[in-house]
């Protein structure tokens, strides 16, 4: 043991003595020189030398290499030339196909309905439309409660599936059930759901009936006075599940490690939270915000079947506006209306976008 | 996962040996392993809230008829409650019976409901991986704008694109027919975005190696890019059969004969008319898809999850 110590020491001394100093007077001194030396001088003629004198083998197929890299990152992957990139084009065009001819040709031919008075007359009115949208109650109060309900229930939907993901990675057995209970609602047909939900809300509905119990008089909550949070608890029953599967694969996808260093150096639990967990986390929270933000149109197919199509005011959103005039025919309210919700959707998403551009340079 | 299980057992020993004063009980230790019993009780009590729905429409659906009708129509018209239970007086099969043998249109409603989930989900599946291996391969200009669409389309309300998908109907003269529900839903944006989510995560080193051995697309997408997206591709079959098994927009939009409708539209329907059977109803229709899910449990799981993840 002695002697081991001894020796390490003395070469720790070695090392911190004589020995660095000697390496690094080779590296200023001579080393140095002799390396840049080498590289303006006799480096640079080898090169050039090849290049213009012998054109070696291996520098022609050096440069045919850099070619094709620079073609590869400029227009796709593909072996070269654009014949062996014909199927993907065609993969590409299967898609694309249906996806122009269902949804983005007649999206954008549509347009035209916005500017005119009548889809059958066809007088061009201009902007009129659209002006007449915004001072329209039906179409404000669907926008409005769609918007309130929608900053209510995504940022709880989120929380509350980041946090049920936090305690199912912790559960020791179990969280394989646990996990399916959550994905059931998504499973169950929406009639089904719609039917228990409103016999839980009704005014006849089991919560008033426990509520009864501590003499909280009832009250209809499918009348459209606490509408929204009626909407965000069906929301969110329905869609935690999903946003759920996505927090743990990200959770997963964190190494251990990072949390040992933290703990390592004394940080709580809130730190490693804030400074790991939600740091390595952003790319699959900005992913669940879009999903999230998806899935909370979808609670209108449960509004819908609890109350019809002309719903009480308090769950009357922009869903129901656009089905109505739809079933109305009315296209050319119908289309203004897409199209604001539109501009309103591709401005959320692009500040999504950029905001995650924004936040992973930041964190890196 | 199981390493840190393993530790906190570990953990758990020692403080369990600690437990005998009273002291220890009050020691933060000991305080944070109560909030941890609390917290995960509230979070066992919270499943149970969450099953409730499923819990309510399978007990009852073994309920009588008259006794389904009694307790959330009858009596609540009269002004009393409804009468939510998970245990019926009386256990009968008569919900199923008057289901299956009452009359042949539930039973007709369900094969409508396979003849448009089925095509839909194949479809699906199909042209979003190719759809998504495009995308992912091929660079060109103006790539990114048209992602852009496919996306902005995805994020919009089915009540956005149903118009768009009626006009083309139209076009075709294929509205009324189910075509107009399947064809639309075939080529729905969303299966593209998980999936090229899902090709992001994928090495590149995986499909350079195969292009450095000389395959053509084709086989880099058969024999390398298929195999890979196993679990991200048997995700989006079973969204997207949960999303058209319980279609309800569209149909009421395409499908106006009774006869076409598939049985989840129909059993909004006997929920307000014939409450009777509604209950045996749902736990048949739902039965595929629950069995769906419990078996594919894992890789829906890890489907979703592996597009969250990037590189």
């Amino acid at each position: 043991m002695r002697k081991r110590e001894q020796g390490q020491q003395a070469e720790t001394k070695e090392r911190e003595g004589q020995g660095q100093q000697a390496e690094a007077k080779e590296r200023e001194g001579q080393g140095q020189q002799a390396e840049t030396k080498e590289r303006e001088g006799q480096g640079q003629q080898v090169e050039t030398k090849e290049r213009e004198g012998q054109k070696g083998q291996a520098m022609a197929e050096r440069q045919k290499g850099q070619k094709r890299q620079a073609a590869t990152s400029r227009r796709g992957r593909g072996l070269g030339g654009f014949r062996s990139q014909v199927p993907a084009w065609g993969m590409l065009g299967i898609s694309l196909a249906g996806f122009g001819l269902f949804y983005l040709i007649p999206f954008l031919l549509s347009g035209v309905y916005s500017f005119v008075d009548h889809p059958l007359r066809m007088s061009f009115v201009g902007l009129k439309n659209y002006r007449e949208l915004l001072g329209n109650v039906y179409f404000l109060r669907g926008l409005g409660n769609t918007a309130l309900f929608m900053a209510v229930g995504i940022p709880l939907n989120m929380g509350l599936s980041l946090g049920a993901a936090l305690v199912l990675r912790q559960m020791r057995r179990g969280a394989a059930l646990a996990g399916l209970v959550f994905l059931i609602p998504l499973a169950l047909p929406s009639a089904t759901s719609a039917y228990f939900w409103q016999n839980f809300f009704g005014l006849h509905g089991t919560l008033n009936r426990f509520l009864a119990c501590f003499g909280i008089p009832g009250e209809d909550y499918l009348a459209g006075g606490l509408g929204i949070p009626v909407m965000a608890v069906i929301f969110i029953w329905k869609n935690m599940g999903y946003d759920m599967a996505l927090f743990l694969g990200g959770l997963g996808s964190i190494p251990e490690e990072y949390y040992e260093c933290a703990r390592a150096e004394g940080a709580g639990r809130l730190w490693q939270f804030r400074h790991v967990t939600l740091v390595y986390l952003t790319p699959t929270l900005f992913l669940a915000l879009i999903m999230t933000f998806v899935n909370s149109f979808k609670v209108f197919k449960e509004i819908y079947l609890i109350t019809g199509e002309y719903p009480p005011q308090g769950l009357y959103v922009l869903q129901h506006y656009m089905n109505n005039m739809f079933l109305s025919l009315n296209y050319p309210k119908l289309v203004s209306a897409v199209y604001l919700l539109t501009l309103a959707v591709a401005l959320f998403v692009s500040g999504v976008f950029w905001g995650e551009h924004k936040l992973s340079r930041h964190l890196r | 996962m199981e390493r840190t299980g393993e530790r906190e057992e570990i953990v758990f020993e020692r403080r369990g040996r600690g437990r005998i004063g009273r002291a220890q009980l009050l020691s933060p230790a000991g305080r944070r392993r109560m909030a941890r019993g609390l917290l995960f009780a509230l979070f066992e009590a919270g499943l149970l809230v969450y099953l409730m729905p499923l819990l309510v429409t399978l007990t009852n659906s073994f309920m009588g008829s008259r006794e389904v009708e009694l307790r959330y129509t009858e009596w609540a018209e009269r002004g009393d409650y409804v009468q939510m239970t998970l245990i019926p007086w009386k256990v009968s099969l008569s919900q199923y019976g008057r289901l299956f043998f009452g009359s042949p249109v539930y039973l007709d409603m369900f094969w409508n409901s396979v003849k448009l989930a089925v095509p839909v989900v194949a479809g699906q599946a199909a042209v979003s991986a190719l759809g998504a291996y495009a995308f992912t391969v091929l660079r060109f200009k103006g790539k990114e704008v048209l992602y852009f669409f496919y996306i902005l389309v995805m994020l919009l309300p089915l009540q956005v694109t149903l118009m768009p998908n009626y006009l083309v109907a139209e076009y075709l003269h294929i509205t009324e027919s189910p075509l107009a529900v399947i064809l639309p839903g075939i080529f729905s944006p969303f299966g593209v975005f998980l999936l090229r989510q899902f090709l992001k995560s994928l090495p590149e080193s995986c499909l350079e190696a195969a292009r450095m051995d000389g395959a053509g697309h084709v086989q880099i997408f058969l024999r390398i890019v298929l195999p890979l997206a196993k679990p991200a591709l048997a995700a989006l079959v079973m969204l997207t059969l949960l999303d058209y098994w319980n279609l309800v927009d569209q149909a009421v939009i395409f499908l106006r004969e009774e006869r076409q409708k598939p049985l989840s539209v129909f059993l909004a329907k006997i929920a307000q008319g014939e409450a009777g059977v509604v209950f045996a109803g749902s736990c048949f229709y739902a039965l595929p898809v629950l069995l769906v899910l419990f078996y594919g449990q894992e890789p829906l799981m890890q489907g979703i999850a592996m597009t969250g993840v990037k590189d």
